[in-house]
């Protein structure tokens, strides 16, 4: 979205605060703008990783009201476009690439169907989270059009933030795989 | 070598195979392959119509356009005009609704097999949420098994006799 539309919101937003608290209790105030604050750190992070977090959809539909008419619909326009589209360019390339010992024979690539070690020196890359391997190659390549892994469809965007909670077991099963 | 070539040589070797295990398309996928065999791009299946439901007993013919960027995209699978009687599918034009054919739902580890056994798998399982052809959906919706059966019964009987009179 474009700062202009960015700023024409923040400004509206502001004048708001600024008639509430003239009109009404101190505490009244203070919700305001908390409840505010939590808007606009929401929009800023959702903003910057380009709008791919569900939970900040609500809340930028919420802001988009206060825009005047003529912008809303270009705005929600560019949220749906933002939805489809796939990964930043530096995901894929930023995913841990596995060493070629540790791939068997009859690993292949299940976007191309080729087997890794057919290629003498293969660049393969494993997702977090769900640990599927593919190609760098053909993952970059689906990884522009989608968020979500071929394999299992786990959003691998979505775990940048709870990572930490929810990949334990993952984790714990994996490292069953490689050492036993 | 690109990836439906290599999808060709597995549906080859896959499709002659008399062992379930290799072949667990037996009684479903009759045949698929290109239409042409220099261009891969075109693709015909015959499917059987599964047993148990008012398909049994008769094949349908499937379309496949691949397009250039398969796998990221899914291939556009019709059937043949007039072919079947279907809630899902749109019997003039042979038009399918199937979510994992939507560029929405694809995903490049499935298929030409994987596609084509999923149209079967609509046959016997209609999805009357969705219908294309509405009134068949709405018989479905009223739970009226026999009336469904007599329609599409009738409907492949008349196909039949076009055919072959």
């Amino acid at each position: 979205m474009s700062t202009y539309e960015e700023e024409h919101g923040i400004q509206q937003n502001s004048r708001a605060t600024q008639e509430i608290g003239e009109n009404s209790q101190e505490e009244q105030r203070r919700q305001v703008r908390s409840q505010l604050q939590g808007l606009f750190q929401n929009f800023g992070s959702s903003g910057g990783e380009g709008n791919r977090y569900s939970d900040s959809t609500l809340l930028l539909q919420l802001l988009s009201q206060l825009l005047p008419e003529s912008l809303q619909e270009e705005w929600l326009q560019e949220m749906d476009k933002g939805k489809n589209a796939g990964c930043p360019d530096s995901f894929a390339s930023s995913l841990p690439r596995i060493n070629k010992r540790k791939l068997k024979v009859t690993d292949n690539c299940s976007i191309c169907y080729t087997n890794y070690l057919e290629d003498e020196y293969p660049l393969v890359v494993e997702l977090p989270h769900c640990h599927h391997k593919f190609d760098l190659e053909c993952l970059s390549v689906w990884l522009s059009r989608s968020t979500t892994c071929p394999l299992c469809r786990d959003d691998v965007m979505g775990h940048r933030i709870i990572n930490e909670i929810d990949t334990t077991e993952a984790e714990l099963e994996e490292d069953w795989g490689m050492y036993g | 070598m690109s990836r439906i070539t290599k999808e060709y040589r597995v549906i080859l070797k896959t499709l002659a195979s008399d062992d379930p295990i290799v072949n667990p398309y037996r009684g479903i996928i009759r045949s698929l392959n290109p239409i042409d065999e220099t261009d891969l791009s075109r693709w015909e299946a015959k499917i059987y119509g599964p047993s148990h439901t008012p398909y049994e007993n008769y094949q349908f013919h499937i379309l496949i356009d691949v397009p250039s960027s398969y796998p990221m995209t899914p291939p556009r699978i019709n059937f043949e005009q007039n072919d079947i009687l279907h809630c899902n599918v749109k019997s003039a034009t042979g038009e399918i609704c199937l979510d994992i054919l939507k560029p929405e739902d694809w995903t490049p580890v499935w298929d030409l097999l994987h596609c084509v056994h999923a149209v079967w798998r609509l046959l016997r399982e209609p999805v009357c949420d969705s219908p294309l052809d509405v009134d068949m959906g709405n018989i479905i919706r009223c739970a009226d098994e026999s009336a469904y059966q007599g329609i599409v019964k009738y409907f492949l009987a008349e196909r039949e006799r076009s055919r072959y009179h």
